[in-house]
């Protein structure tokens, strides 16, 4: 074949080329249109060299496939913001890497054309192929709108096509007049003549651009969206009151908490038994060695650690949508802006820090409502400050130890210790609003959609998206980490014969007595002593001298760094019970960490765990990052490593020094 | 709460007030907002913008206004920034 010969291009590798922008105001119902145009094969993604987030889908036509790019929501062009500025962009071509789009579709509301309009006057401006999608018209319909789409579709000077997202009403139409619109692409959209006019009689733009979208609102509605308004402003009198609405507040958190974590426990058992099991029959049928322990501990245990939150952040992303959907989000945003301005966060941040007591991973996602970078950025620091599900296991040891026999004290520990977080978060997002991210808070602005009744679809959608999301990004490196963290407490491997021999004769006698387990575990914790986690934390344990931790703490302090839990375990094996003794229960196996741990004894005699060090251990796990994951995602979010490692050290240092205060007061105190 | 003891009816109707100080249910015009900034920018492409008119739906902070068909919340702080004129027309009679 000569290389001369035209290529063949086939009509479908043309088609796959076409691109399609679907953009529109946050509240046009823009996310159901996509889902319902693309399906479940949608993909979310980042813009190139962006930490701007958009989905894209295939949308299927009838002579083949097109693209569809869902830009982020927006009410203007006007690349005020990081969303507006990439969305302009990419609608006109300037992104680099990716294809300007051959229709840009806007989506509008049906039940308020009005304000919707503002936005397709700056598309039309562009003079691009545009469509307009009149959304919710069966709403509009049962509110008794009419609207007159020819007369529309007359002034605008582009195809308007109403649809119903939710029920996929008039979706067939839409489809057919993208690929027109697409088949066209040589008939050039020009701005009406109207908003022409209109924009160079007057001084202000967006005035003007308002002026026609009166007119042309005027000229194509008929009627009044009362009944849906009037019931939104009946409720909003209640939620967004400044005392009630806080109240109201309060009430829905606190279902959505109790709800998240009572449905979580069984899934999370679940999950919890599986990877148990799997570890189980993986040290069965694999021979014993290095490969049986990588693959039991380092891999299964690893993953299993991170899949084990992995129901929470499901519901959590779950109601979050419902919520969002709702429009109540925007009222919870509402009333707490005038509380969290005193610590310089926008009230848009509450619900992210919030989330984060369930777990800062999709809190920190979550942060993408918060439009200024500056408030943003301190939000994603101040979020780990928040008492996540995984510091639990840490406060009820150490609450445990510090109140034996004494659950109320012991429970009112823990709520201190919730309580301290909070404070160290709101108090850092002030120092941090006040030096590294200086700025003025930006005020709100935001629009309080009517409440309708939310999408599941929508919901699922969403949580599957972001479940996979934190599955693939944090999961990937939740792995590496967890292999390297495996291998610090693996190897070098000791040889028994090589040991002290004290340890050799204690081994032996315990063997000698028919006591496999016992020798076993004290194999164990010799061979955690003498690895490179042992090492380490043995090597840094005079930096935790004056915060009360002995050697056995310090390592639990190394063998944690990647996820706090850690200790328990490490600290079991450490005290020679076992790895299993931490989480045994039923077993007394919890009882016998406490009571090992109770009575262990520093070699000058005194107890190792007093009250002083007890309430140090306590505090420096409150305020200690001690979780890689959040760190990688931190890093995905922020698009630098600066911040994931700003987060740390500050984290790190706020945790030591508070430890060493509780420490050495308390110990001054004689505790 | 921001108590409003002043009656729009006894003013000139061509005082430009506050945006803060104009009480729920009443109708005003834009005349001016002041600063360029992206604040600013952010009301304007929400309709508030000089030369149209809109309705205060909750006076306090955050205040509610009602613009080109939809409701927004937006910070006293900002709406300080905005001059506007009471209406005189009663609401029922205005869109």
């Amino acid at each position: 074949m000569s290389s001369a010969a035209l290529p063949i291009v086939r009509r479908a590798d043309v088609q796959r080329e076409l691109t399609v922008a679907l953009v529109g105001n946050p509240n046009a119902g823009k996310t159901t249109l996509f889902n319902r145009l693309t399906g479940l094969r949608a993909k979310t993604a980042n813009f190139p060299g962006t930490t701007v987030e958009h989905r894209r889908g295939v949308l299927r036509l009838a002579d083949g496939e097109a693209t569809l790019i869902d830009l982020p929501g927006l009410y203007s062009l006007d690349a005020v913001t990081p969303d507006e500025r990439v969305a302009r962009d990419a609608l006109v071509g300037d992104l680099p890497g990716a294809p300007k789009p051959a229709v840009a579709m806007v989506v509008v509301d049906a039940t308020n054309v009005e304000r919707s309009l503002f936005l397709v006057a700056q598309l039309l401006e562009l003079e691009q192929p545009t469509i307009v999608a009149l959304n919710m018209i069966d709403d509009a319909q049962r509110q008794g709108l009419e609207i007159d789409c020819e007369e529309l579709q007359l002034r605008l000077g582009c195809p308007v096509l109403p649809v119903s997202a939710r029920t996929g009403q008039g979706v067939d139409k839409l489809r057919e007049a993208i690929s027109r619109a697409a088949a066209s692409v040589a008939v050039a959209q020009t701005t009406p003549q109207a908003l022409r006019d209109c924009s160079s009689c007057h001084q202000c733009q967006y005035a003007a651009r308002y002026d026609w979208a009166s007119s042309v609102s005027a000229a194509a509605v008929r009627g009044e969206p009362i009944v849906r308004s009037k019931r939104t402003e009946a409720i909003d009198r209640v939620l967004t009151h400044r005392v009630v609405g806080l109240l109201c507040f309060a009430g829905v958190m606190a279902l959505v908490f109790l709800l998240i974590f009572w449905i979580a426990q069984y899934p999370m058992g679940w999950i919890d038994g599986l990877f148990g099991t799997a570890g189980e029959l993986a040290s069965r049928w694999l021979p014993e060695g290095d490969l049986q322990s990588f693959v039991a501990d380092g891999l299964i245990g690893g993953v299993g650690g991170m899949l084990i939150f992995l129901p929470q952040i499901c519901l959590l992303f779950f109601t979050l949508s419902l919520l969002e959907d709702s429009g109540y989000l925007a009222r919870a945003a509402f009333v707490m802006d005038r509380l969290m301005y005193r610590v310089g966060l926008p009230g848009k941040a509450f619900v992210p820090l919030l989330s984060a007591h369930a777990c800062a991973i999709p809190a920190i996602m979550s942060t993408r409502v918060i439009e200024d970078r500056r408030d943003r950025l301190a939000t994603i620091l101040v979020i780990p400050l928040m008492t996540c599900s995984a510091r639990m296991p840490v406060y009820l040891l150490v609450t445990s130890l510090l109140f034996p026999e004494r659950p109320g004290m012991a429970s009112l520990a823990v709520v201190g210790s919730y309580a301290l977080g909070i404070f160290a978060a709101l108090a850092m997002a002030w120092v941090f609003k006040k030096s590294l991210l200086k700025g003025r808070t930006k005020p709100l602005v935001i629009e309080l959609p009517n409440y309708r009744r939310p999408s599941l679809r929508n919901a699922l959608l969403t949580t599957y998206d972001r479940a996979w999301a934190f599955v693939k990004n944090a999961g990937t490196t939740i792995m590496v980490i967890a292999v390297i963290m495996w291998a610090l407490a693996t190897y070098p491997k000791v040889d028994p014969q090589s040991l002290p021999a004290d340890t050799q004769s204690a081994i032996a006698a315990a063997e000698a007595a028919g006591d496999d387990a016992a020798a076993e575990h004290l194999l164990a914790q010799t061979q955690l002593e003498h690895s490179f986690a042992g090492r380490i934390g043995r090597g840094i344990q005079p930096a935790f001298e004056p915060v009360g931790f002995d050697w056995r703490m310090s390592i639990g302090v190394v063998s944690s760094f990647a996820a706090r839990e850690v200790i328990v375990s490490t600290l079991a094996v450490l005290y020679g019970i076992g790895e299993e003794g931490a989480d045994d229960e039923e077993g007394g196996g919890a009882r016998s960490l406490l009571d090992k741990l109770r009575s262990s004894r520093r070699t000058d005699g005194r107890p190792v765990f007093t009250t002083a060090t007890c309430l140090s251990l306590l505090v420096f796990y409150v305020l200690a990052m001690q979780c890689l994951p959040t760190q990688a995602v931190t890093r995905r979010e922020t698009g630098t490593w600066k911040w994931p490692l700003v987060q740390f050290g500050y984290m790190t240092a706020l945790a030591y020094t508070a430890a060493l205060v509780t420490y050495q007061t308390a110990a001054a105190a004689g505790w | 709460m921001v108590t409003q003891s002043r009656h729009f009816a006894d003013l000139p109707p061509a005082n430009p007030v506050l945006l803060t100080d104009v009480s729920a249910g009443v109708m005003a015009r834009v005349t001016e907002i002041a600063g360029h900034c992206e604040d600013a920018l952010r009301l304007k492409a929400l309709g508030v913008c000089s030369g149209r008119t809109v309705q205060v739906a909750a006076a306090g902070d955050p205040l509610i206004v009602r613009v080109a068909g939809a409701r927004v919340g937006v910070s006293a702080r900002l709406a300080q920034q905005v001059s506007v004129v009471p209406q005189l027309a009663p609401p029922a009679a205005a869109r």
